[in-house]
């Protein structure tokens, strides 16, 4: 267990309603008392309006245990932008929201607007709202991630979701369920048996841009270390190379990146990797520049509006960024599968000349599969963005 | 968090409530009422009319002789917070800014509703860049009162505590700057100055009339885009060589994260349709065989 997790938190809150679930149970274990209030009401509630800068730094120091009120199970926010962006199907699982590292770029410094980071005590509900889908769908290939709005790993060793987890999905062979994470906690969850079913997918980028932009995430030595890990003992691994940020030395950094995967692992190891751009709403230039000031490789980006209303790269140099990588890839084994994520039909025809579902290797990720249960009766999903 | 907020926290729960009758305002000579509040106003209250108070507390008309002076029960912060709307027809978030900071002093004055009332949440933000527009010269926050310029805008002072803005705010205003294009300038030439460049590279200290505002938009632009303004630039002179039809008009242009070639074409008649579709075909061959695949200009029309 990694101790600076629990110095890491200035105050845990549990609600009175999370009292006797595992979670807390756990939290009670591990965090010193002073640090634990019981709460039955919403702790922090005089925050009007989003957040500030200050206000989301010390959000991510303050954990609060609860159960969650909507539903957990939902499509990832890609997909419901289908005029702008070309997206791959993927539910997303939130357990919790907020994250406890410290990425420039990140994307919840406009998304959320709670003083603290939460964890859902209420699994088992999450479990019930898979088991429902299951019944409908058990043989159609849904691809289930739980690192949307929170890191899928770096607090499990608190948690232990992912044995939840893992052991739920070898129900459901057909299934994946796809951690995705910047840490390298992998320890607590790889004597678990699985079918084969669980990809556990790292965040990774150039070893500059993680030393400048991904403040307290493990190093690309560190996560790339996890994966091999992961890979023998019969898990998938995947990695998201996103997002690539542009710099003066770029092309040598990303190279270090492909040359550090491709040397440790053979594409058979890897299930996907996915490419994305820098990319983040317009409003989110502020708190950035706060929090990060203009040294920032992020915040000093030459950044253009684009046609989904976020701020991106000049199209071209997405383009050459991503032939970039590819090539870089494909000159090492033209077996690595890779695919772009969040991007435009353009930036998909400059890399592939096709979209998705013309790529061989790419369509079954991309071809559209039935909406889930929630969406097609409108039932409001008070997280969905 | 500021006093005013807190304070201002049970004001949720009066709104909902009938406004009660208050009693009629009694006329009086202003040096019976304290006006701590008065704050700057673009507007003017009219000569004619005595100020406004409430409580003893002067709202409006603060250089008036006589006064009419109203009571309300302090709590009843939805009561208050009218009359306040009912003085004045408009207020900027400079104003607004104004306002707070004096108000500050009045433990009672029910500023968040006051703002709402102004259609401004009283949000942390909010005040953090009230702060910071307090901090600047009363000649930028007057432009920003007459420009409307809102919290939102003016984020980007939050970043600048540390570094000197005067030459700027004051570049701002000798250029007579519209609200859209001193925003702009703003927020680039804070990023620039906190990128290490300095006043100098900025022209800050250069004196300029209003009609070169243009100029030093465009500057600012290339410093904070240097390398797509580069890119721009090279691939309009590649373009401009091109041998495009003789009464077209070719630009290269940007819109947003694309950038690419305008062209208009002018026709009579069929002929000249053909003519024009041949000739830009040459000049796609030209402009394949220049750029390798992949980084194809798209053409816009």
């Amino acid at each position: 267990m990694d101790l600076t997790l629990i110095s890491h938190f200035e105050h845990v809150y549990i609600d009175e309603k999370s009292r006797g679930s595992a979670l807390a149970l756990r939290v009670l274990d591990l965090f010193p008392a002073e640090k634990i209030s019981f709460v039955s009401e919403v702790p922090l509630q005089n925050l009007k309006g989003p957040m500030t800068a200050e206000q989301f730094s010390r959000s991510k120091k303050l954990l609060y245990v609860k159960p969650f009120d909507g539903y957990f199970f939902k499509r990832c926010p890609g997909a419901t932008q289908k005029k702008a962006l070309t997206c791959c199907n993927y539910y997303v699982l939130n357990l919790g929201s907020q994250c406890n590292m410290n990425c420039s770029y990140c994307y919840l410094q406009s998304y959320l607007n709670t003083p603290y980071m939460m964890m859902y005590s209420n699994i088992d509900q999450a479990l019930g709202e898979l088991d429902e889908m299951a019944s409908i769908h058990p043989d159609l290939p849904y691809r289930v991630g739980t690192g949307e709005v929170i890191d899928s790993l770096s607090l499990d060793e608190i948690t232990l979701f992912s044995r939840t987890l893992i052991e739920f999905f070898r129900r459901f062979p057909k299934w994946t369920l796809e951690f995705k994470t910047k840490s390298d906690k992998v320890d607590q969850f790889l004597d678990c048996d699985h079918t084969g079913n669980v990809v556990v997918s790292w965040s990774m980028n150039s070893p500059e841009i993680t030393r400048r932009e991904e403040h307290g995430t493990a190093s690309m030595i560190e996560r790339l270390a996890a994966a091999r890990k992961c890979v023998d003992r019969g898990f998938k691994v995947a990695f998201h190379i996103d997002p690539l940020v542009y710099y003066p030395d770029w092309k040598n950094g990303y190279q270090q990146l492909v040359d550090a995967i491709t040397s440790q692992f053979s594409p058979n190891e890897v299930h996907i990797i996915s490419l994305g751009a820098l990319r983040f709403q317009p409003e989110q230039r502020h708190m950035m520049r706060e929090r990060f000031g203009m040294s920032s490789m992020v915040t000093s980006a030459e950044m253009f509006h684009s046609d989904g209303g976020k701020m991106r790269y000049d199209l071209r140099l997405r383009q050459e960024m991503f032939d970039f990588v590819i090539q870089a890839f494909k000159a090492k084994n033209s077996a690595w599968r890779i695919f772009l994520c969040m991007e435009t039909p353009e930036a998909w025809i400059s890399a592939y000349e096709k979209t998705p579902l013309q790529v061989e290797e790419l369509k079954d990720i991309f071809r559209p599969l039935p909406k889930i249960k929630h969406e097609d009766s409108g039932h409001p999903n008070p997280s969905c963005p | 968090m500021p006093a005013i907020s807190s304070r201002d926290s049970d004001s949720q729960m009066n709104s909902s409530k009938k406004i009660p009758a208050s009693l009629p305002p009694t006329l009086c000579s202003i040096s019976q009422c304290v006006s701590e509040l008065q704050f700057q106003t673009r507007s003017h209250w009219p000569q004619s009319l005595p100020a406004v108070a409430v409580n003893n507390v002067v709202l409006a008309g603060f250089d008036q002789a006589m006064v009419f002076n109203h009571t309300i029960d302090w709590k009843d912060h939805e009561a208050v917070a009218t009359l306040f709307r009912s003085l004045y027809s408009d207020l900027s978030f400079a104003e607004l800014a104004l306002l707070w900071e004096k108000s500050e002093a009045f433990d009672w004055f029910p500023f968040s509703a006051i703002a709402a009332k102004f259609h401004f949440q009283a949000t942390e933000h909010f005040f953090n860049v009230a702060k910071a527009l307090l901090q600047t010269p009363m000649g930028f926050q007057n432009w920003c009162a007459d420009k409307k310029v809102g919290p939102q805008d003016l984020s980007t002072l939050l970043a600048a505590s540390a570094i000197d803005l005067k030459p700027l705010f004051l570049k701002i205003l000798n250029l007579g700057l519209s609200k859209s294009q001193g925003v702009q300038a703003l927020e680039t030439a804070i990023e620039l100055l906190l990128m290490g460049l300095s006043p100098t590279d900025l022209q800050l200290e250069v004196s300029d009339a209003n009609s070169q505002a243009e100029a030093w938009l465009e500057l600012l632009k290339q410093k904070r885009f240097p390398e797509a303004f580069a890119r721009d630039l090279a691939a309009h002179e590649q373009m401009k060589n091109l041998p495009w039809p003789g009464s077209s008009q070719a630009r290269w242009a940007r819109h947003g994260d694309k950038s690419g070639i305008e062209i208009k074409i002018f026709v009579s008649n069929p002929s000249d349709l053909k003519k024009h579709m041949q000739s830009l075909s040459r000049v796609q061959d030209l402009m394949d065989q220049a750029t390798p695949p992949g980084t194809k200009p798209e053409s816009q029309h």
